[in-house]
């Protein structure tokens, strides 16, 4: 179930296709400059980088170039709802000119290809490859730096985005670790390019040449604006990850590092319609080991690709940065989503969802205002009132979910809540147990973290919550439930449009059953919010005998008049018939009551 | 109501689904003899190491259920909900048996699966199951509406009421998918003795469970809405 496209890729035509393909019009992509083209240019490389360019690692650059393309001018089919996933997944046919299309037709480097890209993006990938018949040189993608800091020496290639956790990323391995980096970013605008470039200087200046000064090398590709239709761009990561490991190939590494902390990693779904792909998986541990198991394989030797910051939640990278004396620094770093649309005066909008997480773990960590000014951002996310309803469920659900997971016991209740986490279990690099629990212990942390940053929040905002200048549909008036005058309804109820209130209709207007209720018009028995369907069984009819006198034990000799209409039975009849009754509630998960066998030929229903 | 209806019937003929069930049934079988365990488990594509414990097994489903599901090109969020209901299950219904014993020991998470092989055993599993995936399924459609009546003059006063709401949801789909409970261990029981727990046997089982769960959440939501 999902939509079917062609891409033709640098001048490719049709190979022979059958079936549905051929109804399919083409959409064609070009790597070059113009308004329909893909744009790809390396900055700040050195001459002896490229000296020894392999036609692979070009295909490489190309191959990424063209996938983020299509990725983009393919619309998904929009938020269109309740089609399950039938429009958000797209069936991708792509014909490709390569230098070596028989190394990029064997199966032991397609298979790898498409198992990353379906779990990054939920999308099916079936390429064709062809003789590229005019490539380019690798050099014609590259700008040559003609000063600054030389590549030789460099030990390690890790990601920069500019944002909080790379920059945590690349001070672990600059400051603390006193190593020459490879700063590899990648800059799809020049908003974002800018700042990335500001915070390496800044950077190097907070550490005055005690430390080696990293090698920044930013990355421009992007598409022309006659393209750019998708704005999802699940495929990102693999991008990332293409350019920086043929940043690392040209210079000898077999390793590349992104940094990003462990929540956002999972990022488990907030919202049950979030399956998939939805959830974007960008560093995901299964992502990235797939990363690993394709460059090993292009590259022909062991090559990995690896988040140090797997176990870290962001608030313990900014208690790190902030006791490391970076904290100020922090200003400079950019997390919002919506580059395209920020100003100088607010470089973050406040209400996308990395937005959301850097404010509320800016007040978690204790940032002061020096560190995380609060005018950065365009919307106060405390207090700003939500109305686009899948805002209001990105602000409601990451404070009920935090609530959710402060509440876990055990690894396997976790694994039984959010079966999500399985698909990292065997893609951490360590044993599935250790994996689960050190999962659990960071969703765990994660949340007390931010449920002990929002009751410190609402203390400090106890004078305007009183005298009701916060908005009861923000993120605080939403946290604690504050109530306007009108009265309480039943909304879920009341929505005769959303196709399964009328299953889940009566949880809206479910009663409250204080004592044992058995109901024989309907055979069915409630206690609290449960209910039981016994049927007109036996089983009920001890259940409304019992229920007439809940707490009092009754001797089988009443009980066999009252239930077994004066019949005798056999002792074990009535134990039996008890035991049938307990395991009924129990299947039924009708809890906080027991069925009372504790005093010699009597039983008796009683709260537990 | 009619949309999440034409959901389930569309869910009737899914790959996901259908794989799911299979896979649950031959786990528990191949957990009945210690010598093939793990040899059976990776016929069905779950690769697991020598001593395999509920992370293992689990692990090893997910990825497995991926895996098919890509190479037969079949996913869908039908497929995504059975997969997160099968793992959650088996965790739910072997974790907690397994938790408490020596991780080196290959015992205790063999004998939870098998514990899930009798009638009575597949029964409560096959119970779990559909439970879980109703649960998912409702609140696939509900989720989005529901963060919308968080707060003043709505439904739920603050997201802890949200997630209570969710939990009696839970409650609500347990009770009826017991409807699947009544006739899925004999399914398993003459299924696995007679003709054998085929893919097509497993998707007309599951069919058939939608059918019942369908019809039951209407019966239970007439009657309790009256």
């Amino acid at each position: 179930m999902s939509s079917k496209h062609v891409i033709l890729c640098g001048g490719a035509t049709l190979s022979a296709r059958g079936g549905d393909w051929k109804q399919i019009a083409p959409v064609s992509l070009a790597i070059g400059d113009g308004v329909h083209d893909v744009h790809l240019h390396l900055h700040d490389l050195t001459k002896s980088m490229s000296e020894n360019p392999s036609d692979v690692a070009t295909d490489l650059l190309e191959i990424a170039a063209f996938v983020y393309a299509a990725d983009q001018a393919v619309r998904r089919g929009g938020k269109s709802e309740f089609e399950y996933g039938s429009k958000w997944r797209r069936h991708f046919w792509i014909e490709l000119p390569v230098r070596q299309p028989q190394f990029w037709a064997d199966e032991k480097i397609q298979g790898p290809l498409r198992e990353v890209l379906t779990f990054l993006s939920d999308d099916d990938f079936e390429f064709h490859f062809t003789k590229l018949k005019k490539p380019q040189k690798l050099d014609s993608y590259l700008d040559f730096r003609t000063g600054g800091v030389d590549s030789s020496g460099i030990e390690d290639v890790m990601l920069f985005s500019g944002g909080l956790d790379s920059f945590g990323g690349a001070v672990k391995e600059i400051a603390d670790g006193k190593r020459k980096i490879a700063l590899v970013s990648h800059q799809p605008t020049t908003k974002v390019g800018a700042p990335q470039r500001k915070l390496v200087e800044a950077l190097n200046k907070h550490l005055g040449g005690t430390a080696p000064a990293p090698f920044h090398v930013q990355i421009e590709l992007n598409k022309g604006k006659a393209l750019g239709r998708e704005y999802t761009q699940r495929t990102r990561s693999f991008v990332y990850a293409c350019l920086a490991a043929v940043v690392a190939r040209m210079l000898g590494k077999n390793r590349i590092r992104f940094y990003e902390n462990g929540i956002v990693s999972f990022n488990l779904p907030l919202s049950m319609q979030s399956l998939g792909a939805r959830a974007s998986r960008t560093t995901h541990p299964q992502t990235l080991a797939g990363f690993g198991k394709l460059f090993t394989a292009i590259f022909d030797r062991p090559f990995t690709v690896e988040n140090p910051f797997l176990w870290k939640t962001k608030t313990d990278i900014v208690r790190e940065l902030k006791t490391g004396g970076f904290g100020k620094l922090c200003a400079a770093t950019i997390s919002c989503a919506h580059t395209w649309e920020r100003t100088n005066q607010h470089t973050h909008c406040g209400t996308c969802s990395q937005c959301v997480d850097r404010r509320m773990v800016a007040l978690a960590a204790e940032m002061g205002p020096e560190e995380d000014p609060p005018e950065m951002y365009e919307a106060d996310l405390l207090e700003h009132a939500w109305t686009k309803p899948e805002d209001c469920t990105l602000v409601e659900r990451y404070v009920g979910t935090n609530k959710e997971f402060a509440a876990l016991k055990t690894p396997t209740e976790f694994l039984s809540k959010y079966g999500d986490v399985a698909k990292a279990l065997r893609h951490a690099g360590n044993d599935p147990k250790t994996i689960a629990q050190s999962a659990f212990d960071l969703h765990r942390r994660h949340a007390e973290q931010v449920n002990h940053a929002l009751v410190r929040v609402i203390q400090t905002r106890a004078q305007g919550l009183l005298n009701n200048k916060v908005p009861t549909n923000s993120l605080l008036g939403i946290a604690i439930g504050l109530v306007g005058n009108a009265p309480v309804v039943a909304a879920a109820s009341t929505n005769a449009q959303s196709p399964a209130a009328a299953a889940a209709a009566p949880l809206a207007n479910q009663t409250h059953y204080g004592k044992p209720t058995a109901d024989a018009g309907t055979f069915t028995f409630y206690y609290g919010y449960g209910s039981c369907f016994l049927g007109n069984s036996v089983e009920f009819r001890l259940a409304e005998r019992l229920a007439k006198s809940p707490g009092v034990f009754i001797g089988i000799g009443k009980l066999m008049e009252d239930v077994w209409d004066g019949r005798t039975v056999q002792k074990n009849t009535i134990a039996k018939t008890a035991c049938n009754l307990r395991r009924k509630l129990k299947d039924a998960t009708v809890t906080g009551i027991t069925i009372d066998g504790g005093e010699k030929d009597h039983y008796r229903i009683q709260a537990s | 109501m009619e949309a999440a209806q034409r959901g389930l019937e569309a869910a009737k003929a899914d790959e996901g689904l259908a794989h799911a069930v299979y896979l649950l049934a031959h786990v528990t079988i191949a957990a009945r003899d210690e010598s093939t365990f793990i040899q059976q488990l990776a016929e069905l594509g779950l690769q697991v190491p020598a001593n395999p414990n509920v992370y293992d097994l689990v692990g090893a489903m997910s990825d497995a259920m991926d895996r098919h599901l890509r190479d037969t090109r079949s996913r869908t969020d039908f497929g995504e909900m059975a997969q997160l209901a099968a793992v959650e299950a088996l965790s739910a219904l072997t974790g907690p048996k397994s938790e408490n014993l020596w991780e080196s020991d290959a015992a205790p998470v063999r004998q939870a699966v098998r514990d899930l092989s009798t009638k009575e055993g597949f029964a409560g599993l096959t119970h779990d199951f559909f439970s879980r995936f109703m649960q998912r399924y409702l609140t696939y459609h509900l989720s989005r509406e529901l963060s919308q009546h968080v707060g003043p003059n709505q439904r739920f006063r603050d997201p802890s009421e949200h997630s209570e709401f969710l939990e009696r949801l839970g409650v609500h789909t347990r009770q009826a998918a017991l409807i699947v409970r009544d006739y899925a261990g004999g399914w398993y029981s003459k299924s696995k003795y007679e003709t054998g727990i085929s893919k097509p046997s497993a998707r007309k089982f599951a069919a058939y469970s939608l059918t019942k769960l369908r019809d039951e959440l209407k019966i239970r939501g007439a009657r309790d809405v009256v």
